[in-house]
């Protein structure tokens, strides 16, 4: 493996550095950036596998004409050389050698029994809100799951027995989870034991959560008149035509009202993008139009995640500036506005139009990614509702009557920009112990199944064999934690994990160990997490030919270039209810808690909205 | 031991002659300065890379084969007397049956370093001391019985850890190490010292300052911490482990329990560590004999112990015992003063043992079936001083390789060693490398 000069360099200096400090306890917010830079590229030296058996045949068929300039429903031909490459089906790899991948069995599988794991770890005794934070950053982040990665429902017949206590009072003794579906016909990953599972969803950051994963589904979901998708005259969503009280959408499993706002919201932005590149093109079809409002579309959901979404949850100037530089490059969007890029850095000019290149393997999403995503605890149980216009509260519920085929019956009660601002002002739970959302652990899914999703979230590593918490941040070459006071500052969770592994801090499994540890400044979510998060944020968009080559005005159109590079999060909420703006006035990311419209928070003028904005935004860095 | 054995054993014993003083020096500089350059009871990573390099081991043998050669019997008196080495299966026995009466193990360098980190183990006792904590391990580590009581949880303590094990594409002794330092924590811990990495380290670093040939002190903090957890430990043993069967063994107030627990940790962790991975080494370097093993799988039978006991018998982590006299007695036709030091050179006994065919060989069959004692075999000792653990050794042993073999394959990439051929005299266990590939 050839590693760039610099990359080393980084890497021996900081290596010995971080045996001591770790890099968010560097003291300039620019060594901060500098580490996090040597930190990804050794990751992408060392943390980047092919399936070992994956055929490297040279390319037999020509790439079809459209593929040049659009995106394919089932995700190929994104990579011209290697049609396949992360399309629907394919494979989900790893962030670690597929040769020390090793799935549990019993009884290492339910040592402990991942039950006791969620009620006596989990279980939620009081609500504890991620103060800087909206309730849409939580809605956001399973929106762009369901864009990037779903393993199916698994089958009924197939099922593991997860031991529970006599006193449990789940229904069935033991309680049955559904085997993860294995892909049919091959291990994949070359060694005898580890299992490939395939993605029902495309690998690509390419909206199949809007757009779906195959051109049937995407017949159901288009008007086929000016490219635009399909929605009510009332402005929302149809129902989906098989399942009663959800929404028809390219994904629609585990919605709720939340899902169902974004899903409004993008759908409406696709259309608006749409009547934008038919005033420009009157000439072009609604193929050429649907394609390309999608490629628009799509892009401004990677972006937003980029430079809004994470910033937000990640909230540390050094990430503020290292997620622009992904996305503009170091000299900033202004700079490569008036110059275009300057050469193919993506350090100086950001990935977005760079050149595509795939590093040691080719692009899948990874189990390590997926693991990572599992962040149920942002979800509340108690949901208040506001009206938009006067802050009135109207009413209290439980997530579970804002779920499944309860959710458009739900919705009826309020206009959108009602449900959208109460996303808005409400914060979510933080991610840690003792936070799992109540409704979750007694979740019973639109098919029937009942299932405690905290279970299935520990479980689900043990099974695909996503090493336990130790194990995983050794490959991630991060420093092991030795005793359950190094894992976790507070005293009492400390003993509490104790009990349940008895005392073996190597089986802690890595929910329990990503929930428990000291969070960085600023941080929503764990550092463990986030080895995976910079390695592949920064992935999926360099492997991407339409966020890299062929992100180009002769692709996109200029005017579908710049919607993507200046429309913001609150740009799409006022664009479609303008009747939000009070509330976003002065915000500088739309994922922090919004304005409250009600008594005691009116009267302030714009200047001190943005004060207020502002205000917020530092209160989130130093939280 | 009975009479009748040790009549026999005497009437067996052949001469001792003296050697030369050149003889003498020549044997100290390549038989016993290497032994303790070394680490007498724990291998030094750098001594060993540098003693293999130059082959000491194969001087060592030169110049003891150059003095059998010379005076023939069972062994030669030393620097006037002062030092005996014996290479003769007959005064061999003669001393190894009668350690910790006549030829006491608690003298010389090892007994000194040993005496820094565990002063009452049965292994530098003598007299009545030796005799009640003799029985004491017998009993906690079932040397006399078939089957260890609790091997069945043995077994799964093995089967656990290395289901846990994750490796590839390669194989270090580091991580080797790691999989014997959690066996070894849970068989004679119990499971919930698992994490307790401060307890074995503690050892290395007594067990490694024991070993500085100048300049081993007093009790340090560290020998007080040891203690004191074992202690703690001791106080509340967890079901299953070597702990809990210590309150029915026989013990007296001279027993110091927890002066046995440490040689129990660095013969399990340390020593049947690297005999293992040397043993797993010699498998993947020979793929008719590994094909043979694996039809034993998953178990692991007699031919697996087989290649273990080869293993250790070929390269020696104790690379000679020592006895001194308690009185002045014969051995040999010859006097031996009280004091003077008995060796024996494993490292010699075990490759050029006359009358034994190809002994720079793997023939693990040599150990199957029911054979002899041959006490110049001594990797787990003979005659009263035998090794108590040795049977919980070879089943602890035998089931890792099992496990190892049934989850792997494992190619050895350094150092190449001669399938079915001559094994070379040294085998850095730090340096062996496998590229694994799961099963």
């Amino acid at each position: 493996m050839s590693r760039s000069p610099v990359a080393r360099a980084l890497e021996t200096a900081f290596a010995r550095i971080n045996k001591k400090r770790q890099w968010y306890e560097m003291p300039t917010v620019s060594l901060k950036a500098l580490n996090l830079l040597s930190l990804r590229l050794d990751l992408r030296d060392k943390n980047l596998f092919d399936s070992p058996n994956r055929e490297q045949k040279p390319r037999t068929e020509d790439p079809p004409p459209e593929a040049l300039r659009a995106r394919r429903p089932d995700g190929r031909w994104n990579d011209l050389e290697d049609p396949d490459m992360g399309s629907v089906g394919r494979e989900f790899t790893h962030n670690i050698d597929p040769k020390r991948i090793k799935p549990e069995k019993p009884p290492r599988l339910h040592t402990p029994s991942a039950r006791k794991v969620s009620l006596e770890l989990m279980t939620r005794d009081t609500f504890k809100p991620a103060t800087t934070l909206n309730a849409l950053a939580a809605a956001w982040i399973q929106f762009e799951n369901h864009n990037w990665f779903f393993h199916g429902r698994g089958k009924p017949e197939e099922v593991m027995d997860v031991p529970i206590e006599d006193s449990d009072d789940w229904p069935e003794h033991p309680m049955h989870v559904r085997r993860s579906v294995a892909i049919p016909g091959g291990n994949g990953n070359g060694n005898g034991r580890a299992v490939d599972y395939g993605n029902t969803e495309t690998h690509w950051w390419d909206g199949s959560q809007l757009y779906g994963t195959s051109v049937e589904q995407q017949k159901q979901l288009r008007t086929f008149e000016d490219g635009k998708l399909k929605i009510g005259a009332n402005g929302r969503l149809l129902e989906d035509p098989d399942e009663a009280g959800i929404d028809m959408a390219g994904f629609n499993e585990n919605w709720w009202f939340g899902l169902s706002c974004l899903h409004t919201l993008f759908t409406k932005e696709h259309n608006a993008i749409c009547d934008r590149l038919r005033r420009e093109n009157p000439r072009w079809d609604d193929q050429r139009l649907f394609d390309t409002a999608w490629l628009i579309n799509s892009a401004l959901m990677a972006k937003i995640h980029t430079v809004e979404w994470t910033p937000g949850i990640v909230n540390t100037p050094a990430l503020w500036f290292a997620m622009n530089v992904n996305w503009s490059g170091g000299l900033g969007q202004h700079i490569k506005d008036r110059f275009g890029r300057l050469g193919d850095s993506e350090i100086l000019s950001g990935i977005m139009g760079s050149p595509q290149e795939h590093g040691e393997a080719g692009f899948q999403l990874t189990e390590e990614f997926v693991s990572v995503y599992r962040m149920h605890p942002l979800i509340r149980d108690d949901w208040e509702f506001f009206r938009h216009d006067s802050g009135e509260r109207v009413e209290e519920r439980f997530f579970d009557d804002l779920q499944g085929s309860n959710t458009r019956g739900f919705m009826q009660n309020y206009e959108i920009p009602d449900l959208i601002y109460t996303l808005g002002v409400l914060n979510p739970g933080q991610i840690t112990l003792h936070n799992y959302p109540r409704a979750l652990q007694h979740h019973r899914r639109i098919d029937g199944e009942l299932m405690d999703l905290a279970t299935l979230d520990v479980l689900r590593d043990r099974e695909r064999g996503v090493p336990r918490y130790n194990d995983f941040r050794e490959e991630m070459r991060m420093p092991r934690v030795r005793s359950f006071d190094e894992l976790t500052d507070n005293k009492q969770w400390a003993e509490q994990i104790r009990r349940v592994y008895d005392n073996d801090i190597d089986s802690v499994d890595l929910q329990v160990g990503m929930y428990a540890e000291p969070l960085p400044p600023g941080f929503g979510f764990s550092d463990t997490a986030f080895r995976v998060f910079i390695l592949m944020a920064s992935r999926r968009l360099k492997s991407d030919r339409f966020f890299t080559t062929d992100f180009t005005p002769e692709v996109y159109t200029q005017a579908g270039i710049d919607w993507v590079n200046h429309t913001k999060m609150k740009d799409v909420i006022i664009r479609h209810y303008p009747e939000l703006e009070p509330s976003l006035e002065g915000m500088p990311n739309a994922f922090l808690p919004w304005h409250r419209v009600d008594a005691a928070h009116d009267g302030k003028g714009p200047m001190g909205k943005r004060f207020e904005g502002m205000k917020k935004a530092l209160e989130a860095i130093n939280a | 031991m009975s009479t009748a054995t040790e009549a026999r054993s005497e009437a067996a014993v052949g001469r001792l002659h003296d050697a030369s003083l050149g003889e003498s020096l020549k044997f100290v500089a390549t038989g016993l300065l290497p032994s303790l350059a070394r680490g007498l009871f724990k291998p030094r990573r750098g001594a060993m890379k540098r003693l293999t390099a130059l082959d000491m081991d194969t001087r060592a043998i030169r110049a003891l084969s150059e003095i059998r050669d010379k005076h023939g019997g069972d062994g030669a008196r030393l620097l006037g007397g002062r030092l005996a080495v014996l290479w003769g299966a007959g005064a061999i026995r003669e001393v190894l049956d009668n350690s910790a009466t006549d030829y006491a193990s608690d003298g010389g360098a090892k007994a000194k370093g040993m005496c820094h980190f565990q002063p009452d183990a049965l292994t530098v006792s003598r007299g009545a001391d030796w005799r009640d904590r003799r029985a004491f391990n017998e009993s906690v580590l079932a040397y006399s019985e078939r089957v260890h009581p609790l091997a069945d949880r043995f077994l799964s303590v093995v089967e656990d850890e290395v289901a846990r094990l994750r490796i590839g594409p390669v194989l270090e002794w580091d991580a080797f190490e790691g999989l014997w330092d959690h066996i070894t924590l849970r068989v004679v811990f119990g499971d919930h010292a698992r994490g307790d990495q401060e307890l074995t380290g503690l050892l290395a670093k007594l067990m490694n300052q024991g070993q500085r040939l100048v300049g081993v002190g007093e009790p340090t903090d560290d020998y007080y911490e040891l203690y004191g957890k074992i202690e703690r430990y001791l106080a509340d043993p967890q079901e299953g482990s070597l702990l809990s069967l210590v309150r029915e063994a026989p013990q007296s107030d001279r027993t110091r329990v927890a002066h046995q627990v440490p040689h129990w940790m660095f013969a399990m962790r340390d020593t049947l560590g690297a005999n293992a991975y040397r043993a797993l080494a010699v498998i993947a370097a020979d793929p008719s004999l590994c094909a043979r093993v694996r039809e034993e799988l998953p178990e692991g039978g007699e031919l697996l112990e087989g290649v273990l006991h080869e293993a250790m018998r070929l390269w020696p982590t104790t690379p000679l015992l020592a006895r001194e006299t308690t009185r002045d007695l014969e051995l040999g036709g010859a006097r031996l003063a009280e004091g003077t030091q008995v060796m024996m050179l494993n490292v010699f006994n075990h490759r050029r043992p006359e009358g034994i065919d190809d002994a720079d060989r793997v023939v693990p069959e040599r150990w199957m079936g029911d054979n002899p004692t041959e006490y110049r075999f001594n990797h787990l000792s003979n005659g009263t001083q035998d090794c108590p653990g040795g049977p919980l050794v070879l089943l602890l042993g035998r089931a890792v390789l099992a496990r190892m073999l049934s989850e792997w394959s494992f190619k050895l990439v350094e150092p190449s060693l001669p399938a079915g051929g001559d094994q070379p005299t040294m085998l850095d266990f730090f340096a062996i490398r496998f590229e694994v590939e799961p099963r």
